[in-house]
């Protein structure tokens, strides 16, 4: 016994010796890093995350991505990057990397009620394809949906409207960009005729004052913020004010912050247009040269289901986007009700700060610049407010001009790019263009190579609506790609009760098990950005392109992979029959069905044995695109070598013919792979910077001064909704929008706002941030944001967790009554990336009746002490 | 407790009878060393050449040759109650390195704990860091500076950036910024500073220093050139994903509350 | 009961001899060897810290021997009962 004591004492006392005499001592640091960088291979990029879209570079080695920097020759960011961006290489690294299919099954078989079991792809694709055509044999092409993304790379979400609005020809595609961008393409069509904003970024480094409406660039745009700090900071005449329903980091630059109660940006716009009206800062020679008044529908509804109480007596709920001309006359007479006082007394916000936001506007001396996003976009009136905010520009001429613009930005990275160039909306065509316009489908159907009559002329189910069907079971096939839905959508609970509790499937594609993994039927494993060749549009309209970096893990493939393979499982007598839709009405059409073109298409040349695969996405044509290209520069392509051409660039050629000549030119595909990003259109080799201004658009003729030559909706109505149809040719449209109220509002059972959000360091649902150590240790879990006196009034302490619910549903939260949010007495704000905190299961699935974006940023809800 | 002839109290005492230690006195101070735990000490200004501080510690003899031949008394060995007992270090507060050019310390050295042959500009004692803006004369608008003009580096080491003084409209700040590239950690600025207590100080560097994730790189700092070398064998399929399917359905199955309607 | 811990340091040439030298006496034991470098960390066992020190003395004087110091003290009152 003494003697195993003793040796034991001088080990331990060896041990402790050699320790401090450093005998274990690691090479030095620096020579480990040297040699970590030897093999480093680097190539240009983009950021995985907002819509900013700033450029990287990449290293990897051996397979993996080991590093980023920021790119140095990026217009956007100039080699700066935020934290996000930061942690690029880490994304794709994350231990539960989905990297198998997944299928719920019981005894061997498929079964909903089973349990997640690893198959392989043929069988994934065996029991999809079988479940699709269960549902689209019995009820038809309405009966299956794609939920896709503005994350999707742009010719994945081209292949996407491609394989849903040609091959099944079902328009029940629709991008989670729907519950970020509509509203503000809604706001563009109506106004200009053409979706995406006039100007570009450059606006910051050479204008007078900025003005945030209802976004938080600070946490939400960083890069971007920081050019407007140092506008800021080296330019002595910019003001800049920030507006919002909560006092948040981007405050701390303004000269002014505005918090103002929820929804009454409404009437705030109206009162700055009264007072420039009022003070004469209106450029009048601008508006009569180009532009006209109009107005619409005031009883539209708020996108609730027809038998919701708030939606009685909203007569004009399914045509709330009509809008018809009126004098200048009756657009100032209908502005006569927002005096300062009616106004002041709304919003919550003093006089003299109205007056200061005004008269910045109105001073004909100040170059003044606009950005919202969500504030505005998620708003049961945003299309409303996004047309506010050009009224305002449009009446003072501060447009499409170096230093003067109303900016949209975007959320997501291919927002534009995709969701919207693409046309992956359940009404939408490429380029602009919509199901609903026979032309447009004419010239779809040429440039697909399609039957005339193979495209569906009926307006598919847009997001809400197709939870809303899941809920109903009219759609009983449900493919999400790239987005979380049953973590994103409001009301969340209702649609995770449908998917799991339906007689339907639900299949995701996802990189990490999320909530909607989670919930669903079938998960299939993809491959994230850099482990395929992709490009994603900005919201300065800048198209981006990278090259495959490395190689997907395990069995895990690309969404455009998906697409392809899951195609080859129809065969054109399959779909190309009579179809019905239940609904349809179109000129051309027969009620309620969509033609057989099977005929059309022997004439064509096409076999009804062959499969969409080799219709839509392998034709001759494409398969003449070979693969290896020099472009490539000896990067990989897994996915040309696995259909045996360049898929990415014959789509990218075929889908680039949509835009030529119309305003939406882009460059060739190897182009794209020489600079950092174009903006387009691109005409001749340039970019344009400010579209719709004579000097620096192309489509803008020397001696017109500008020309909002956007084509859409440029015939309406004179003086009512029957009224005489005048064509606006070339015209901007300038909207009266009255206040309304919202959807929903506090009152004593549920007394607080709940606005929801996000913050700088994670990602949308958090699915890939959270999965970055180092972020989620900056931010590891949501918190509730209140006012302290709020709290106290509860009887609730700082950190302390509380039951947060509304109507709809309830989550565990920390309080928070300090840091980075300040809201106001009677509103909180959750952000909504943790799963944990699933804040959705809490907002109202309200939505812009025009836009059909959900209002996030307003709902009922209370806080009770645990 | 006292042993024959020799006791405890002895023995420690013996650890400082002079700067060339005898066996018995390391001996001693490595029992203090062991009664207070094996740490680091915190604010270690080291010599100029010294390693990396847990080779410092391992090969250092506590022998004392380069406390007696620094000609300004700057290096001082640690004593009963310090950590690291018996090592070189100093405190520029009191007594500054004044970088000789023939850097005798570092030619004392007999164990090779100071690199030898270290060129005193490529020493790093430890790195200056201004710790206290709120305090700092310089960030308040004064025209002080008396950090940046005592270093021995001027321009290099600490440099002056300049930022218009918005309250005054009329002024501008000169703020000292170091630069770690430059930095010898001599400590002439921490000494010179005139506030009453230094708002500039010298840190050992492992714990002034950040550390870039190797995860990033500064785009700027390089060209940004795109690898055209890309090969086959730079694509291959990393290992280690084909088995992470259980640890996928733990995920899952974690979801299961929060995907409860 | 005291037990020391010593490095002896030794040109890498000598280190297998100096180990064998050390693990010689009956006090003493080896436990690390770092042949590379020359360093070798052993105990010593010793009554009292006057005997330690004589035996490191003892060390240091054998063949080779660059340097023999006590890095680590242990008392063992118990053990010394």
């Amino acid at each position: 016994m003494e003697q195993t004591r003793r040796s034991f004492l001088k080990t331990a006392v060896a041990a402790s010796a050699a320790t401090s005499m450093g005998m274990l001592v690691p090479a030095e640091a620096q020579a480990k890093a040297k040699a970590l960088e030897a093999g480093w291979k680097w190539d240009k990029s983009v950021c995985r995350f907002c819509g900013v879209g700033c450029g990287i570079m990449m290293a990897t080695k051996k397979g993996r991505v080991v590093a980023v920097k920021g790119d140095p020759e990026s217009p956007v960011n100039r080699g700066i990057n935020c934290i996000k961006g930061y942690f690029n290489a880490k994304i794709m690294y994350g231990e539960d990397r989905l990297t198998r299919p997944l299928l719920r099954k019981k005894d061997g078989k498929y079964d909903k009620q089973g349990k997640f079991t690893p198959v392989s792809w043929e069988e994934a694709f065996d029991v999809m394809a079988a479940k699709f055509k269960e549902a689209y044999e019995e009820s038809g092409p309405s009966s299956v949906s794609i939920f896709g993304s503005g994350q999707y790379t742009i010719d994945e979400g081209y292949a996407a409207a491609k394989f849903m609005k040609a091959g099944v020809r079902s328009n029940n595609l629709d991008p989670n960009a729907r519950h970020c961008m509509a509203s503000a393409v809604a706001g563009f069509i109506q106004t200009f005729g053409i979706d995406e904003p006039p100007g570009c970024y450059d606006d910051i480094e050479v204008t007078d004052a900025v003005v945030s409406w209802g976004a938080n660039m600070a946490e939400c745009h960083p890069i971007l913020w920081s050019r407007v700090t140092d506008r800021k900071l080296t330019h002595k005449k910019t003001k800049v004010i920030n507006l919002t329903t909560f006092g948040n980091r981007s405050g701390d630059l303004a000269d002014l912050e505005i918090v103002f109660k929820p929804q009454t940006d409404l009437a705030i716009m109206n009162f700055i247009a009264k007072h420039m009206i009022e003070k004469d800062a209106v450029n009048h020679d601008f508006v009569k040269k180009h532009c006209i008044f109009a107005t619409g529908p005031t009883d539209i509804g708020y996108g609730l289901p027809a038998d919701h109480p708030r939606e009685q007596g909203q007569t004009m709920r399914n045509k709330a986007g009509a809008h018809w001309a009126i004098s200048f006359e009756e657009f100032k007479q209908k502005l006569e009700p927002y005096t300062v006082e009616y106004v002041s007394e709304l919003s919550g916000v003093p006089k003299e700060e109205l007056l200061e936001l005004a008269d910045l506007y109105a001073d004909p001396e100040r170059k003044v610049v606009s950005f919202w996003t969500m504030g505005f976009n998620q708003h049961s009136r945003g299309t409303w407010v996004n047309e506010q905010i050009y009224m305002i520009h449009l009446l003072a001429g501060k447009i499409s001009t170096p230093g003067a613009g109303a900016f949209s930005l975007t959320g997501q990275p291919s927002a534009c790019g995709t969701a919207r160039e693409v046309g992956t909306f359940a009404h939408r065509l490429p380029s602009d263009m919509v199901v609903f316009n026979p032309g447009h489908r004419a010239k779809s159907e040429k440039l697909w190579k399609l039957p005339a009559g193979t495209l569906n002329p009926k307006v598919g189910t847009h997001a809400v609506a197709m939870m809303r069907a899941l809920r109903a079971g009219t759609v009983r096939f449900f493919w999400a790609m790239v987005t979380n839905p049953f973590q994103d959508f409001a009301n969340a609970s209702e649609w995770i009760r449908a998917a799991r509790e339906g007689d339907n499937f639900i299949v995701v594609s996802d990189c990490y098990p999320t909530v909607s993994a989670k919930v669903a039927d079938l998960i299939l494993p993809t491959a994230m950005i850099y482990e395929k060749w992709g490009a994603y549009g900005n919201a300065e309209r800048r198209t981006q392109h990278w090259r495959q970096q490395v190689k997907a893990p395990g069995e895990a493939e690309g969404d455009l992979w998906q697409i392809l393979e899951f195609a080859k499982r129809f065969k054109l007598k399959e779909v190309w029959g009579e179809q019905p839709i239940p609904g349809l009405k179109a000129d051309g059409f027969e009620d309620g069905k969509l033609p057989d073109v099977l005929a059309g298409a022997k004439a064509m040349g096409y076999d009804p044995e062959q499969t969409l695969y080799e219709v839509l996405f392998a034709t001759d044509e494409m398969k003449k695109v070979a693969w290896p290209d020099p472009i490539a520069e000896g990067h990989p392509n897994d996915m040309a070598e696995h259909f045996g051409f360049f898929v990415h660039k014959a789509l990218w050629e075929e889908y680039r013919q949509f835009g030529l000549g119309n305003g939406h030119d882009l460059a060739d595909f190897d182009t794209y792979h020489r600079v950092r990003g174009l903006r387009w259109p691109v005409v001749n080799g340039r970019e344009t910077q400010w579209r719709f201004k004579e000097g620096y658009d192309p489509y803008v003729k020397p001696g017109e001064g500008f020309n909002f030559y956007g084509k859409a909706l440029k015939k309406i109505p004179q003086g009512s909704l029957k009224g005489e149809k005048i064509d606006l040719a070339g015209k901007a449209k300038i909207f009266f929008r009255p206040y309304a109220e919202p959807a929903e509002s506090p009152d004593a059972e549920y007394d607080l706002w709940l606005c929801t959000g996000r913050v700088l360091e994670h990602w949308h649902s958090g699915s890939m941030t959270k999965r970055v150590e180092e972020l989620n240790r900056a931010v590891p879990y949501a918190v509730c944001f209140m006012h302290a006196e709020d709290a106290k009034e509860r009887g609730v302490a700082r950190n302390e967790e509380v039951i947060l619910e509304s109507r709809r549903g309830k989550v565990k939260v920390r309080v928070e009554t300090q840091g980075r949010n300040r809201p106001p007495r009677g509103l909180v704000f959750v952000p909504w990336f943790d799963e944990n905190v699933l804040i959705n299961k809490l907002t109202l699935d309200a939505t812009c009746p025009i836009s059909k974006e959900t209002d996030y940023k307003k709902c009922a809800a209370r806080v009770r002490k645990i | 407790m006292s042993d024959s002839g020799f006791s405890r109290r002895e023995f420690l005492a013996g650890a400082f009878r002079g700067r060339n230690l005898a066996l018995a006195g390391t001996g001693g101070a490595v029992w203090a060393q062991l009664v207070e735990g094996q740490r680091g000490p915190i604010l270690r200004r080291r010599p100029p050449g010294a390693r990396a501080e847990p080779e410092f510690l391992a090969t250092c003899t506590k022998c004392g040759q380069c406390v007696e031949a620094c000609p300004y008394d700057t290096l001082e060995l640690a004593t009963a109650g310090q950590e690291s007992l018996g090592t070189p270090s100093f405190e520029p507060r009191k007594i500054p390195c004044h970088m000789c050019p023939d850097v005798p310390c570092v030619a004392a050295c007999p164990s090779g704990s100071l690199v030898p042959d270290t060129a005193i500009e490529d020493a790093r004692m430890g790195l200056a860091v201004l710790s206290d803006q709120e305090t700092c004369l310089a960030f308040q608008g004064l025209r002080c500076e008396v950090c940046y003009r005592a270093c021995p580096l001027i321009g290099q080491a600490i440099q002056l950036e300049f930022r218009p003084q918005e309250r005054t409209g009329k002024h501008a700040f000169f703020l000292p910024v170091v630069n770690s590239n430059a930095c010898t950690g001599c400590g002439m600025c921490e000494h010179s500073c005139v506030l009453e207590e230094a708002a500039i100080k010298v840190l050992p560097r492992d714990l002034a220093q950040g550390k870039l994730g190797s995860n990033y790189r500064f785009g700027w700092e390089e060209e940004p050139t795109i690898s055209r070398d890309f090969g086959p064998s730079d694509a291959v399929q990393p290992e280690a994903w084909q088995d992470n399917t259980s640890k996928v359905l733990d995920a899952l199955d974690e979801l299961e509350e929060t995907t409860t309607p | 009961m005291m037990i020391s811990a010593v490095l002896v340091a030794t040109l890498p040439e000598h280190v297998d001899e100096t180990r064998a030298a050390v693990a010689a006496h009956e006090w003493a034991d080896v436990h690390h060897v770092e042949s590379e470098k020359g360093r070798i960390i052993a105990t010593i066992e010793a009554a009292t810290t006057h005997e330690a020190t004589a035996r490191i003395l003892e060390l240091r004087n054998l063949p080779h021997i660059l340097l023999a110091e006590m890095v680590e003290h242990f008392v063992d009152d118990e053990a010394g009962k």
